[in-house]
């Protein structure tokens, strides 16, 4: 009797772990991909090795120059609409609930950080959002490289997006072409 | 699951039974094993191997770590796999081969693998999302371990996982009344309650308490309450819990008599702080008036029911009024300054100290004797300091509080000592947890 119950419990945990990975599989098997330029630093995670912060011009937005809610508090979620402009894509309006699809535009979700501005019942000026693509974890010693790249401004990201809005990061480049590419293997 | 007092009792007046001949010497370890003891030496194997599965997952997480970068994606998935399915492997075979103590050791070697498991395996995908659902994860995996298995070990880790989820979830992302984690806390609790495991339950009470303390502000941002208001729950909700614990520990289960004993304790520990908030000049709201004449009301009538059971005296009766008028009294008075009520409310909580101290002493209840006994120390020392702080020249003040300090603690020892000795020793009751 205890084998079984073990057996189960392994069967649990397992089923846990495959599902982590085969749920980032879905999202980066979407048709939708945006390519995001980046600005990284390079901290060191002493426990899991080196890993990249990446930076995106989304990451910090200006509320008054975007369509959509003008009132934002930290923690709420939010649908974050990028349109492309030439190489990489742009954020054109933010919302806390989806919004309607935009011709050719993507819905990102993610979560306000904090608020900047929101003093005194004004609306807000601006918002740090992250959307769960912020680090990368990439080969030891080779974090420092990666900066420099971004540091002339050649590093962007591809982005894929599911129909969740939820943002997996499928490949980084420079000019010359792909830095790293996700795959299950 | 039976009283640690109880215990100790059995284990000495085994060994004066064994020598008398009453008792044949070969029965000792049978008998301490009904009563859910082993021997000291059976309990050092299972520290030693618990001990010995903690290296072993320190061992296997540093190899992993130092090999990391070095691994391709499918070597990382067998290696985290596989020591996870190794361990619990393991774990089947020691207790096929009845040796359940390091069998268990490996499950909880499992279920830190599994936790080891989620993070790396959310580095390997990149997978940067909410961080305390990490946490949860495995958090759920050891209440899995701990219901299934079952483990102990196990429901420890669950305990002390979820504390540090809510703790994550409140004070690292904001989360106002974290309500979710009272759910995994009630899968944990009964767990503990299912497998009469005295410190499953212990810890269980010390998770809420923690849950409670960290969601003082929350509750009194949500609900709009002040200060005051916020803490007689915690004043009110134990007591009617401790009332109707002393209904169960009539029936000796040790269980009730541990929630009662916390119970006891939170409450008493939430009066002594009520003094130290206010209402910032707001009036009390109708919910919470609502809230603590319905909570005082269920103490009430758990004591007069004890009453007619014998659980309960007149004098209880009468306490517990006096505890549930005198906090309610306390939030429409206090308004935005405590300071007047100051004395008032040191006279009310002697009273309340004192009762405690008596009750302790009429059912041999070396627990709530203890915690009288060093509320009363915290009380007067208290009231020295307020009292005569701004009265007296510093060096005499420290002197003559360095006096008295030391005269409390030698005279305080004696009067615990003597109580407990004075105690009557009830078959029912008899309670140190």
């Amino acid at each position: 009797m205890t084998v079984i119950r073990i057996l189960i419990l392994v069967a649990l945990q397992t089923a846990a772990l495959v599902y982590m990975i085969f749920d980032r599989q879905a999202v980066l098997n979407s048709a939708q991909v945006v390519t995001l330029k980046v600005v990284p630093i390079d901290p060191n995670d002493i426990f899991r090795g080196e890993y990249v912060i990446l930076n995106y011009d989304i990451s910090r937005l200006d509320l008054s120059k975007l369509d959509g809610d003008d009132t934002m508090n930290s923690g709420d979620t939010v649908f974050v609409t990028l349109v492309r402009e030439a190489e990489t894509w742009k954020a054109v309006a933010i919302n806390r609930d989806r919004p309607f699809r935009i011709q050719g535009g993507v819905a990102l979700r993610g979560s306000v950080q904090w608020v900047d501005g929101a003093s005194g019942g004004t609306a807000p000026q601006s918002i740090q959002v992250t959307f769960g693509i912020e680090s990368y974890f990439v080969p030891q010693g080779t974090g420092r490289a990666i900066e420099d790249e971004a540091r002339k401004g050649d590093l962007s990201v591809d982005i894929a997006v599911d129909a969740q809005g939820r943002g997996a990061i499928k490949a980084i480049r420079r000019k010359e072409g792909v830095i790293y590419v996700e795959g299950i293997l | 699951m039976r009283p640690p007092f109880y215990v100790r009792q059995v284990k000495q007046d085994l060994e004066t039974w064994i020598s008398k001949g009453l008792v044949p010497e070969e029965s000792r370890d049978a008998i301490l094993e009904s009563i859910g003891t082993g021997s000291s030496a059976r309990r050092l194997d299972v520290i030693f191997a618990v001990f010995g599965v903690i290296l072993i997952g320190a061992g296997v997480m540093s190899f992993v770590a130092a090999n990391w970068s070095a691994m391709e994606k499918l070597t990382r998935l067998v290696v985290l796999f596989g020591s996870m399915w190794t361990a619990y492997a393991v774990a089947i075979w020691f207790m096929a081969s009845r040796r359940e103590a390091i069998g268990q050791a490996f499950v909880l070697l499992g279920v830190i693998l599994f936790g080891t498991n989620i993070m790396f395996v959310a580095q390997t995908y990149n997978i940067n999302s909410h961080f305390p659902d990490g946490i949860l994860l495995w958090g759920l995996g050891a209440v899995a371990a701990a219901a299934l298995v079952p483990s102990r070990a196990a429901l420890a880790g669950a305990l002390l996982l979820g504390g540090y989820w809510t703790w994550l979830e409140t004070q690292d992302y904001n989360h106002v009344l974290h309500v979710p984690f009272l759910l995994y806390w009630l899968a944990c609790a009964a767990i503990a309650g299912v497998q009469n495991w005295r410190p499953g339950v212990h810890l269980s009470a010390l998770t809420l308490i923690f849950w409670l303390a960290i969601n003082f502000e929350s509750l009194s941002r949500l609900l709009g309450w002040g200060d005051a208001e916020i803490l007689t729950i915690y004043v009110f909700a134990p007591l009617a819990l401790w009332s109707v614990s002393q209904l169960v520990e009539r029936d000796a289960n040790g269980i009730a008599l541990t929630v009662g004993h916390y119970a006891f304790f939170f409450f008493l520990v939430a009066y002594a702080l009520l003094h130290h908030t206010d209402m910032d000049a707001q009036s009390p709201s109708l919910v919470w008036f609502g809230f603590a004449t319905i909570f005082s009301l269920a103490a009430l009538a758990a004591v007069a029911w004890g009453i007619r059971r014998k659980v309960f005296s007149g004098i209880d009766a009468l306490a517990t009024a006096f505890v549930c008028l005198t906090a309610m009294a306390y939030v429409f008075a206090v308004g935005a300054d405590g300071g007047r009520l100051d004395l008032p409310y040191r006279v009310g909580s002697l009273i309340i100290i004192l009762w405690s101290l008596g009750r302790g002493v009429r059912f041999d209840d070396r627990f709530v004797i203890n915690l009288s006994t060093l509320a009363f120390g915290v009380w007067f020392l208290y009231t020295y300091f307020e009292m005569f702080a701004g009265l007296m020249d510093q060096a005499i003040f420290f002197t003559v509080g360095g006096i008295v300090l030391i005269a409390l603690s030698l005279g305080l020892e004696g009067i615990r000592r003597r109580l407990i000795a004075a105690a009557k020793p009830t078959a029912t009751t008899g309670a140190v947890s």
